[in-house]
């Protein structure tokens, strides 16, 4: 795919012999709201820090706006076209909300004083107060400010709304979608939160065990997506060879449920073409697609 | 930006390292202490406690942002740090440099403080061996101030100034053990080889420090840059 804002291919990194990626290839188009799912361990934050230039990859290339990461000279320009919200959402602890807004303000030249304000305004930020003093999810709402004023090209969101309440995870994921569409900001939105992804992404990618396992356009996925629900008469006594599109079987008793991510057609009709069934076929949710792979995974 | 931020990290290291260098001007003056045998080998270990104060004041690393939390070995704002757009080479020497800054503050500091406490120093010695006095101590300062910062990069800040501490014990063995030419033993420069005693500055020592101050403050910058966070 063209314009693609953050591409990476082949992506490898171990730590101490323990494989964190295993060949990850990602692509996130310019303008898109990306999010980005696994379980915890599963890569995410490993693939965010080798996005950002903090890990070295052990093999793979990655080109951010279209420039290599590893080559000198382009790690800067990268970083001062991103908005980072950190996983840990640790910010110096001598400073007052006011001193580090000043103090990262001029890293970025296309800094957004308007956005500065509106951010303070609707997150409610104490200018005076000292960053330990700061509840997690006031620290989590000025990472926010801090990352979506710097007139950032691409929005790197680690578990942006850990820590914050419903009516503030509501205020952050409108003002993404809004950086989105009125600023064009690509987002890239890691969270465990399927929900929140659910709710502002227009594409997905689930890893698991460093791998990419689904991706694509959300709705596409859902589309594609069914969940096949069969119930027979009689118990199933010897196990069916289900056609292609089957993702994951699971069988118990009378009952076999299947997710179909194609040819949802062809498997209700090999699947009422059994004597003494009965097939229902229903949509299925972002969640059920990732339970599902990741625990067939 | 990133002076404020070093500033702001070492501004309480600083009054503690002030305090620590006046402490034994101040026992010296309350004492009464006047000959000069006695005032000399006092000035010399207190010139040695300001070069001393080097290793604090190199700041901590890019990994321990915060004394508690570099306790705790925990990394604190090392991502938001590593995120913005700025080199490590960048990172690392502005903090050296309001280190420095700060270094050479404390011993200007001190060392102005004991010129006009103590009259036996003046007796003996110009204004022009006070200023060559200084820059001496300054000197020795900086090559343990670079040493302070490449440990910094690879340790936490609780290890960081006992593996400094230690390296400099370990130099002092050495120099007993393996006397090296007068003209470039730096605990002899701050001692009877002191500009206020000689009238001259020890080039050759001052050049050991530089260069060897140089050449850790280098391998630091090697060290953060191929350092994974």
């Amino acid at each position: 795919m063209n314009n693609l804002v953050v591409e990476a291919v082949g992506l490898r990194k171990s730590f101490k012999g323990r494989a964190a990626l295993s060949g990850l290839d990602l692509g996130v188009p310019a303008g898109s709201l990306f999010g980005f799912l696994g379980r915890n361990g599963a890569g995410k934050t490993t693939t965010i820090k080798i996005l950002m230039g903090l890990l070295k990859s052990s093999s793979g290339s990655v080109s951010i706006f279209g420039l290599p990461i590893d080559v000198a000279g382009n790690a800067l320009d990268i970083r001062r076209r991103i908005g980072l919200v950190t996983e840990d959402k640790e910010l110096y602890p001598y400073m007052t909300v006011a001193q580090i807004i000043r103090f990262t303000r001029p890293f970025f030249p296309k800094w957004r004083d308007d956005l500065e304000r509106r951010y303070i305004k609707l997150f409610d930020l104490p200018p005076d107060k000292k960053i330990p003093d700061l509840s997690k999810g006031m620290r989590s709402k000025l990472m926010l400010l801090l990352a979506m004023s710097r007139g950032a090209e691409l929005l790197i969101l680690d578990e942006p709304t850990d820590g914050l309440d419903p009516v503030a995870v509501e205020e952050m994921l409108r003002e993404v979608i809004r950086l989105s569409v009125e600023e064009g900001t690509t987002v890239f939105f890691s969270s465990h939160q399927l929900g929140e992804v659910e709710q502002i992404a227009d594409r997905v990618m689930i890893i698991d065990r460093g791998r990419s396992i689904v991706c694509g356009s959300l709705d596409d996925l859902k589309e594609s997506y069914r969940r096949l629900h069969i119930v027979f008469d009689e118990d199933i006594r010897t196990p069916i060879q289900w056609l292609d599109g089957a993702e994951h079987v699971r069988q118990e008793g009378r009952t076999v449920s299947i997710l179909a991510s194609r040819n949802v057609g062809g498997l209700t009709g090999q699947a009422q073409s059994f004597p003494g069934s009965h097939v229902e076929v229903l949509p299925v949710t972002l969640k059920e697609i990732f339970l599902d792979h990741v625990r067939g995974n | 930006m990133l002076w404020i931020k070093a500033w702001l990290e070492i501004r309480w290291r600083l009054a503690f390292a002030l305090a620590l260098a006046l402490s034994p001007l101040g026992g010296m003056y309350f004492k009464g202490m006047s000959s000069p045998e006695a005032v000399g080998r006092a000035v010399a270990f207190a010139a040695m406690l300001w070069v001393v104060t080097a290793v604090p004041l190199a700041g901590s690393g890019i990994k321990t942002q915060s004394p508690l939390q570099g306790t705790k070995g925990l990394h604190g704002s090392t991502q938001f740090t590593l995120a913005l757009p700025v080199s490590r080479f960048r990172l690392l020497s502005v903090r050296a440099g309001v280190g420095l800054l700060a270094m050479c503050g404390v011993i200007m500091i001190s060392g102005t403080v004991a010129w006009a406490l103590f009259p036996v120093l003046r007796a003996n010695s110009t204004l022009s061996d006070f200023w060559r006095w200084i820059v001496t101590v300054c000197c020795c300062a900086a090559g343990l101030h670079a040493l302070s910062i490449l440990a910094s990069t690879v340790l936490d800040e609780y290890w960081q100034v006992w593996a400094t501490m230690i390296t400099v014990g370990v130099l002092k063995l050495l120099t007993i053990q393996f006397p090296p030419p007068s003209s470039v033993d730096v605990f002899r420069v701050l001692a009877e080889g002191s500009p206020l005693q000689t009238h001259s500055l020890p080039w050759p020592m001052i050049a050991v420090s530089l260069g060897s101050g140089a050449v850790a403050f280098l391998v630091a910058v090697r060290v953060a840059d191929s350092c994974e966070y």
